[in-house]
């Protein structure tokens, strides 16, 4: 098939899976086990979430937007902002906790 | 002669190739006032999630409170859903390309339709959130809610609109602008990429 | 006396002899009026009224009535009652440039200059009156004081929806147009615009935080974009100005043309 022959495809792959990982990691255990629900800072989820997300992020500009086929200064803007978004967050949340 | 022809050949192959290869890497998708909007706007939405951060930090517990009454389910069914829809425009964006017309506009309906499911989900879900009452003490949170949903709710809306205005292109315009086409799908994987993050912030962190 | 035509160069509104021999004259006379009016304002918001940036909503009673009494509040108001109609000569100018668009419903450009004149009275006047009361009769009660305080800044910070429709409407308008009138880009810039003003939602239920009226992003970013993109519509509308063919006016040809 002609899908399966197109890397997009993979690339939705990769993202539906890590969107299930990050969404068992999140609230997964509280829902999935019956447990009462998670009333905690949990500084190693909230990383691990924070950075799939980016990591999903990169995928999207560079395969969907076709960043990586993009002139260098497109490719360096959204590759400093992504790292700016990453930093900035973390950094706010291990500041205030 | 046969040796200088052979290395002059080898050159002209190797240059045309990097040159292809030059022009290849040193194009973007569509139009640049779109990337100009795009930058802009992804820009825009960082100042909020810091603030959502700062504040959030001000108070955890509230945040968390607020955190735990959404459902993390229909957040997670919602991303599927407009990553299927990006996928879908950008098989449009390809077909495009290859000249396939009518293949085209088949993914572009497709992956609208993705994104109508979305807002009528994100509807259904405020619905159930306002109706059930709001937690009291996570004021703080739920403005952060629907300030980022509502907002991100426009760009989808917004983004329905391009994908429109693309679509009368296919239908109407022979042969359709391939750089309109790139800067609608940019547009509507930038509105993929700002709930990939809204989702990670306002659903899942802890 | 044919040879001697003096046909202006198409696109320049500077090539003519006098400054009254300038077609293009009330066009210009208007532009210049806008900078003249944005300094007005910030004359009459920033140094005399305090109004921007606005102080905290959670602003203590005596703070009010010493906000609320100021006489060079009552001097920035009667400023402001005087000369927020300049900003008609700037809607004007912008309603002449958008009636060049081709491709556009007219019902876009009367809806912006509608929208525009409804939108100057939540956004600039109710407030400058309000804010008047408290000089004007300082013996009033600290609480009705604090009442029209609050409802001062509301006004000014919360008059959302008219400015949010004049934004949609000239996006529209932007993309529509075949001729260019305007780059595409300023379209996008609106549509940022937009978005910061929607953003001051929050106003009318939070008293701290970023989405009180003097929040970081129900104020301070809207403003910042707000000041930007009026920057660039009137960068725009210089060039757009400065282009205009000269024969699109109309004018009738002065005798010394025929």
């Amino acid at each position: 098939m002609a899908l399966l022959r197109n890397s997009l495809t993979y690339v939705w792959l990769f993202l539906v899976v890590t969107t299930l990982v990050s969404w068992w990691l999140g609230a997964g255990r509280s829902v999935m086990g019956g447990e009462a629900p998670v009333l905690a800072l949990d500084f190693t989820v909230t990383v691990g979430i924070i950075l799939i997300a980016v990591v999903k992020t990169r995928f999207v500009i560079w395969h969907f937007m076709e960043v990586r086929h993009g002139p260098a200064w497109l490719r360096w803007i959204c590759d400093s902002w992504l790292v700016f978004l990453a930093v900035t967050v973390v950094a706010l949340y291990q500041y205030n906790s | 002669m046969i040796p200088q022809e052979t290395a002059e050949a080898m050159l002209n192959g190797s240059e045309a190739a990097r040159g292809q290869e030059i022009q290849f890497r040193s194009r973007y998708p569509g139009q640049s006032a779109m990337w100009f909007f795009v930058i802009g706007d992804l820009w825009i939405f960082t100042c909020y999630f810091a603030c959502y951060m700062f504040d959030r930090g001000q108070n955890p517990e509230a945040f968390l409170r607020g955190q735990q009454t959404l459902s993390q389910g229909i957040g997670a069914f919602n991303t599927i859903l407009l990553l299927t829809s990006s996928l879908l425009v950008a098989f449009c964006v390809q077909a495009v390309r290859a000249g396939a017309i009518a293949q085209a506009k088949r993914w572009l309906l497709l992956g609208g339709g993705c994104g109508v499911a979305f807002l009528l989900i994100k509807a259904a879900e405020w619905y159930i959130k306002i109706s059930a009452g709001l937690p009291a003490g996570a004021d703080d949170f739920f403005v952060y809610y629907f300030m980022f949903t509502g907002l991100h709710f426009l760009h989808v809306s917004l983004g329905l609109v391009i994908l429109t205005l693309v679509f009368r292109e296919l239908k109407t315009v022979k042969p359709p602008q391939t750089a309109f086409v790139e800067s609608g799908a940019t547009y509507w994987h930038m509105v993929d990429l700002l709930w990939i993050i809204i989702f990670a912030l306002l659903y899942l962190m802890r | 006396m044919t040879g001697a035509v003096l046909v202006p160069a198409s696109g320049s509104g500077t090539a003519t002899k006098g400054f009254f021999d300038n077609p293009k004259l009330d066009q210009w006379i208007c532009f210049w009026s806008i900078p003249v009016f944005y300094t007005l304002f910030g004359v009459i918001f920033v140094l005399l009224g305090r109004i921007m940036p606005p102080p905290t909503p959670t602003l203590s009673t005596a703070g009010i009535v010493a906000f609320m009494t100021s006489p060079n509040l009552s001097l920035a108001v009667v400023l402001l009652a005087l000369s927020l109609g300049m900003y008609a000569l700037n809607s004007g100018l912008m309603l002449t440039q958008m009636k060049r668009m081709e491709g556009v419903s007219p019902v876009l450009r009367y809806a912006y200059i509608a929208v525009l004149g409804v939108g100057g009275l939540p956004g600039c006047l109710f407030p400058g009156y309000m804010f008047a009361l408290g000089a004007f009769r300082p013996e009033y009660d600290p609480e009705i004081l604090a009442m029209l305080y609050d409802l001062g800044f509301l006004c000014f910070v919360g008059s959302l929806g008219c400015f949010v429709i004049q934004y949609v409407v000239f996006t529209i308008a932007v993309f529509l147009d075949k001729r260019g009138i305007f780059p595409k880009w300023l379209g996008y810039f609106s549509i940022w615009t937009l978005v910061t003003e929607l953003v001051a939602t929050p106003v009318f239920v939070m008293q701290t935080g970023p989405y009180a009226w003097d929040g970081l992003l129900s104020f301070y970013q809207g403003t910042v974009i707000w000041v930007a993109w009026q920057t660039c519509v009137t960068i725009c509308l210089f060039r757009a100005i400065k282009s205009q063919p000269v024969e699109e006016l109309g004018l009738p040809l002065r005798p010394d043309e025929i």
